[in-house]
């Protein structure tokens, strides 16, 4: 097993961090009901680890018999599709965004006809189950609409957690109907702490200093950093200091995309740069992603004020994406204003220089 | 000759190198009929001139009152003559206000009076231009005159001198007409007056040519009426007319049993003649029939392909039988057309000629049919060797099609001899309109119909529509008349890759101005409509192309557009708001002045976006089948997103440990502890080694579902075959030892119970009475 999965928490009393925040999600569901929840905060925070733990607080260790379901329905243009659900007795956990524009049918006809059935013995288990919907910020307004009814409708028989990485494409109807718990990244001490707690229970020795540099390269990703050092104790055998982190290869790929557009700025090299932002897309990483991390990396290479106009225009064009459909069209543009304002730099360096 | 029963002599003499000087005696033959236009054509460039107008048609007018029987003044007539050809006036107006335009003019008439002039006899000629000097002397002079004169150079290089009357002469000029106008409309209905001047003009005009006229009955088309009706009336394009007569011809031994002569073409000549069809395979096969069964025409609409294809095929000795989209075209209506027009041979017609083919419009045709037509061709449908004798095909088909590249034609396409039609002569459809006209009385000008041809893109049945609207009209018909009115303009749609082309290309001819490009721009990318797919190709072509401006700022600004443009499709396609659409053609014009340039590109269709969306969903594929196969409690916990960006890029180094290439049992503790690790990692997530055959015939151990291709950017260092083997081998173990546990459980479930119903002492004991019964319900 991977070491994220294996020394992945169980029980909100054995969190490593935030315990505060474990402690009130204790006292929630002490007199053993809670509202819908809607749980927030970036990747590798913990959210899932958390969600999973309250369950257990909830519904005793019988959450953790898991199996994988696949639902079928048929949409109204007589499309039949499926979404496979993973569930205990307890719980379902389904992601309605797996099925695309069609997440609408998913929320209304299965999440409703779960909701809607009621639990049978109501008197040994709890009266109601957890319908756990992931990606929520991927769902289609539609969806969101045909959701906030039924968390309403079927309060009696189910509680609905959400799970997502921001609100702010959540819908402020949901949002109000929701208790909102929001997961902060584990701080690089946290993560630190962790790894060198996992690594005491592998009995691999990790040098302080190592676990420092992959705390800071993860990103405040806690799996990222536990599944970085694992890999660093693959590549070799003895942890050292001095060792070299791996990382995913999109991120070098997007850091050498950054450094063509300062080092040339010509239709050339944008032509290139476009095969290499295509091939990005096509491996499935998200576009705001793209965009996130190609702003950080030219941040690096720019001063002041240039970075002022950069963030600007990174902005300007991760709005325009999110209004359009052709991913490609947006990136490349940004990148063009990122060469253009560099070059415009470089031409006012150069006379204020003769 | 005696083998050939149905020859037309006409073919015999055409057939052969001789064709182009009988075509030339065609072209002789019909001169004399010109003549006329010449007449006309030298009076309406003089009626420019004020007062030469009235002159000119004096002479004409003159003996009206005689001819007539009605009793009518002559003021009248003039009246009524002046208000028909007030518009040519007002015209002439004009062009007196800008002394440039007026240059121009006359320098326009001049040319094409010069033009006349070489095409007609030169008799004819000199009579018409000492008639139109006549008019005009007061007007035109070729010495110096003594009134007020503009000089002009004729291109042959005679000076020539022309009138210029003062401003006041004009206004007098200007309200004497408007007077006789005002008169000639209070006369009351003066609709039959019109008509009958016309008329009578027209008599006189073409009196001399009415022998030569058809009788048309007037509910026939004039596309009909003016038919080619020998081979050398032909419009098309000369070398496509041959070819197509030669691959004809080559079906003579065949159908006709007789050698075709067929001279090979010398390749000089060849080389000379730039065909732009193909070359034409001359080789028969052991049917003796051309190696092409079938010819497949096509072409845009209206430049004759039909008519080329009955021609030919009439010429050839052949009964044409045609097929096309108004019959029915069911597999089985196909069948039997096929069928009788190829196996029987036409009773009724006393010529007996054999009969061919003719699939017309066959692009409409359903592809059920037109697989059938191909199976017919390439040696019967039944595809027995012992009916392919009878159903080999004996008769040429021709297939016609406005659009080759219809997917239903594929297979036809590959087995078909195509001949591409280009476009008529522009010249030489014009001439022929100019007959008709005269034949049909329609008063009209070589530059006229030179601007109707063009407008119709040589569309000869446009033309003719065009023209036989103007004789229900009643009009003459003039270049401004054609400029102007709407009818005979095409809808013209572009191929999508010509759309490009004019986004691409700054052309000069269609000026230079910044407003001109505009609205070139715009009409074609209104014409075309399909803006995503300009969007995407311009999109794709631009880095490779070279264009004037490279600068980063306006590729900027481009790229902005192209993202306006993204952003408005999107909201049309979700909100279903198509008016937006109209703001789409706006950025082509922008892609136009940011990547235009004066040379020709070579462009590509643009497929990597298409491509990067099929690749696309095969990783999104790869993803959900790794997801389907997770283990509950792993995949509770991870996401697409997260899979992609965290766990997939790390997993692949971590489930590539160091392993040394020996067997098993020689493994340290430790390394058996790693493999052990990387088998339960490979199963929690659904991982495994599927042995493959590479290209080369070795075997190689891949992953599979394939993540490799899902997140590595660049080669990976990957283990060895037998590293790959003995992980495989340990994963399927390890696969079954997690099904084991299962087993167990399942052998201790509640059993006994259900055992116990199944033994067989307690059936026996119910089975007894029930054959009893049996028994006794049989016996009773």
């Amino acid at each position: 097993m991977l070491w994220a999965d294996k020394y992945r928490p169980k029980e909100l009393s054995s969190l490593s961090y935030h315990k505060q925040q474990a402690l009130d999600l204790r006292n929630l569901t002490k007199d053993g009901d809670f509202p819908h929840l809607l749980v927030y905060g970036p990747l590798g925070a913990g959210k899932k680890t958390r969600i999973m733990c309250l369950l257990r607080e909830l519904y005793g260790p019988g959450v953790d018999r898991l199996k994988v379901e696949t639902m079928n329905f048929t949409t109204p243009s007589n499309k039949k599709l499926e979404i496979s659900t993973v569930g205990s007795n307890y719980h379902i956990e389904v992601n309605p965004s797996d099925v695309g524009i069609n997440d609408r049918v998913v929320i209304m006809d299965v999440i409703k006809n779960v909701a809607q059935s009621q639990q049978l013995n109501a008197n040994t288990q709890r009266e109601f189950k957890v319908i756990l919907l992931t990606d929520v910020d991927n769902l289609t307004k539609d969806a969101q609409h045909a959701l906030r009814r039924t968390m309403e409708k079927y309060i009696a028989n189910c509680r609905i957690i959400l799970c997502t990485t921001s609100i702010s494409r959540v819908i402020p109807a949901i949002r109000s109907r929701c208790l909102c718990i929001r997961v902060p990244a584990p701080s690089i001490d946290d993560i630190t702490s962790i790894l060198t707690n996992v690594a005491a229970k592998e009995s691999v020795s990790l040098p302080p200093e190592l676990a420092k540099r992959i705390a800071e390269k993860s990103d405040r990703n806690l799996r990222r950093a536990l599944l970085m050092c694992e890999a660093c104790k693959v590549q070799k055998q003895g942890l050292v200091a001095s060792q070299s982190v791996s990382e995913p290869d999109w991120q070098i790929f997007i850091r050498n995309i950054a450094s063509k557009i300062v080092k040339e700025q010509s239709i050339a090299t944008l032509a290139k740069i476009r095969e290499n932002l295509y091939e990005l897309i096509i491996f499935g990483i998200p576009s705001e992603i793209i965009f996130n991390t190609l702003l950080e990396e030219m941040l690096k290479n720019c001063d002041l004020e240039l970075g002022r106009q950069i963030v600007e225009q990174a902005a300007l064009y991760e709005h325009r994406m999110a209004q359009g459909n052709k991913e490609i069209f947006h990136l490349e543009a940004f990148v063009a204003k990122c060469m253009c304002l560099y070059q415009n730099m470089m031409q006012e360096l150069m006379a204020c220089e003769f | 000759m005696d083998e050939f029963p149905n020859s037309d002599d006409e073919f015999e003499l055409m057939y052969g190198d001789d064709l182009e000087v009988l075509h030339e005696q065609g072209d002789v033959q019909r001169t004399p009929r010109k003549s006329r236009r010449s007449l006309e054509f030298t009076q309406t460039p003089v009626s420019h001139n004020d007062n030469s107008f009235s002159d000119a048609f004096t002479p004409l007018e003159a003996p009206v009152p005689e001819l007539n029987t009605n009793k009518r003044s002559i003021e009248e007539l003039f009246g009524d003559i002046d208000d028909i050809l007030y518009e040519n006036r007002a015209n002439a107006k004009r062009y007196k206000g800008d002394n440039a335009d007026e240059l121009a003019l006359i320098e326009h008439i001049v040319e094409l009076r010069k033009l006349n002039r070489e095409r007609d006899a030169p008799e004819i000629f000199r009579k018409a231009h000492v008639q139109s000097i006549d008019r005009a002397k007061d007007n035109l002079s070729y010495t110096v005159p003594s009134y007020p004169f503009v000089g002009v150079t004729r291109v042959d290089g005679r000076r020539l001198y022309i009138r210029c009357h003062s401003e006041q002469y004009e206004l007098e000029e200007r309200q004497k007409i408007v007077q006789e106008i005002n008169l000639a409309c209070t006369l009351g209905p003066n609709d039959g007056l019109w008509a009958e001047a016309q008329d009578l003009i027209l008599k006189q005009a073409t009196a001399p040519d009415l022998e030569q006229c058809y009788q048309p009955g007037d509910k026939e088309l004039w596309v009909d009426l003016y038919k080619p009706r020998k081979y050398f009336e032909l419009l098309s394009d000369e070398s496509t007319n041959r070819i197509m007569l030669r691959w004809l011809k080559l079906w003579d031994k065949a159908v006709f049993k007789r050698r075709p002569k067929i001279k090979p073409i010398k390749p000089a000549e060849k080389n000379k003649k730039m065909f732009k069809a193909p070359d034409l395979c001359t080789d028969l096969d052991e049917h003796g029939r051309p190696l092409h069964k079938i010819a497949l025409l096509c072409g845009p609409p209206g430049l004759g392909k039909t008519t080329l294809a009955h021609m030919v095929a009439r010429h050839a000795g052949y009964n044409v039988v045609e097929v096309n989209a108004s019959d029915d075209r069911s597999c089985e209506a196909f069948k039997t057309a096929l069928e009788n027009a190829t196996q029987m041979r036409s009773v009724v017609d006393q010529e007996r000629r054999p009969n061919c083919l003719v699939f017309d419009e066959i692009d409409g045709a359903p592809p059920s049919s037109i697989d059938y037509l191909v199976k017919f061709v390439q040696g019967g449908p039944s595809g027995r060797k012992k009916q392919k004798e009878r159903n080999v095909l004996k008769r040429p088909i021709i297939c016609i099609c406005n659009d080759v590249y219809v997917p239903a034609l594929r297979p036809l396409r590959q087995i078909a001899f195509v001949v591409n039609f280009p476009p008529t002569s522009n010249t030489r459809l014009a001439e022929r309109l100019m007959e008709i006209a005269k034949w049909q009385k329609v008063k009209t000008d070589m530059g006229a119909m030179l601007a109707l041809a063009e407008k119709s893109q040589n569309d000869i049945r446009a033309c003719l529509s065009v023209l036989h609207f103007f004789k229900s009209q009643d009009k003459a018909v003039t270049l401004s008349d054609v400029h102007k009115t709407s009818v005979g303009q095409k809808d013209i749609q572009k191929g999508i890759f010509s759309v490009w082309r004019d986004i691409f290309l700054i052309d000069k001819a269609n000026g230079d101005s910044l407003k001109a490009r505009m609205s070139g721009v715009l009409n074609v990318v209104n014409a075309f409509g399909d803006y995503e797919k300009i969007a995407q190709g311009v999109f794709e072509n631009y880095p490779n192309l070279k264009f004037k401006n490279t600068s980063m700022v306006e590729t900027c600004l481009a790229l902005d557009w192209f993202g306006f443009s993204d952003i408005v499709n999107k909201s049309i396609y979700s909100t279903q708001n198509y008016n937006l659409g109209s703001y789409l053609p706006f950025a082509c014009v922008v892609w136009h002045f940011a990547f235009g340039s004066r040379s020709w590109q070579k462009l590509q269709y643009p497929s990597a976006g298409y491509e990067a969306r099929t690749k696309q969903n095969r990783q999104k594929a790869i993803v959900n089948e790794l997801m389907r196969g997770m283990q509950p409690a792993i995949r509770s916990h991870v996401q697409p997103n997260s899979l992609i960006l965290d766990i997939l890029p790390l997993l692949t180094t971590i489930i590539t440990p160091a392993f040394r290439q020996i067997s098993l049992h020689l493994y340290t503790e430790e390394e058996k502890k790693s493999l052990d690790n990387v088998v339960r990692i490979m199963v929690d997530y659904n991982l495994s080694y599927v042995q493959e055959r590479t290209a080369d015939g070795g075997y190689d151990y891949k992953l599979d579902p394939n993540i490799d291709e899902l997140v590595s950017f660049g080669p990976k260092k990957s283990l060895s075959y037998s590293n790959k083997q003995l992980i495989a081998k340990e994963i399927e173990t390890a696969k079954m030892r997690r099904f084991e546990p299962v087993q167990p459980e399942r052998s201790a479930a509640p059993m006994p119970n259900h055992l116990q119903t199944l033994k067989a002492k307690s059936v026996c004991g119910v089975e007894m009475p029930v054959s009893g019964q049996f028994f006794s319900s049989s016996m009773c």
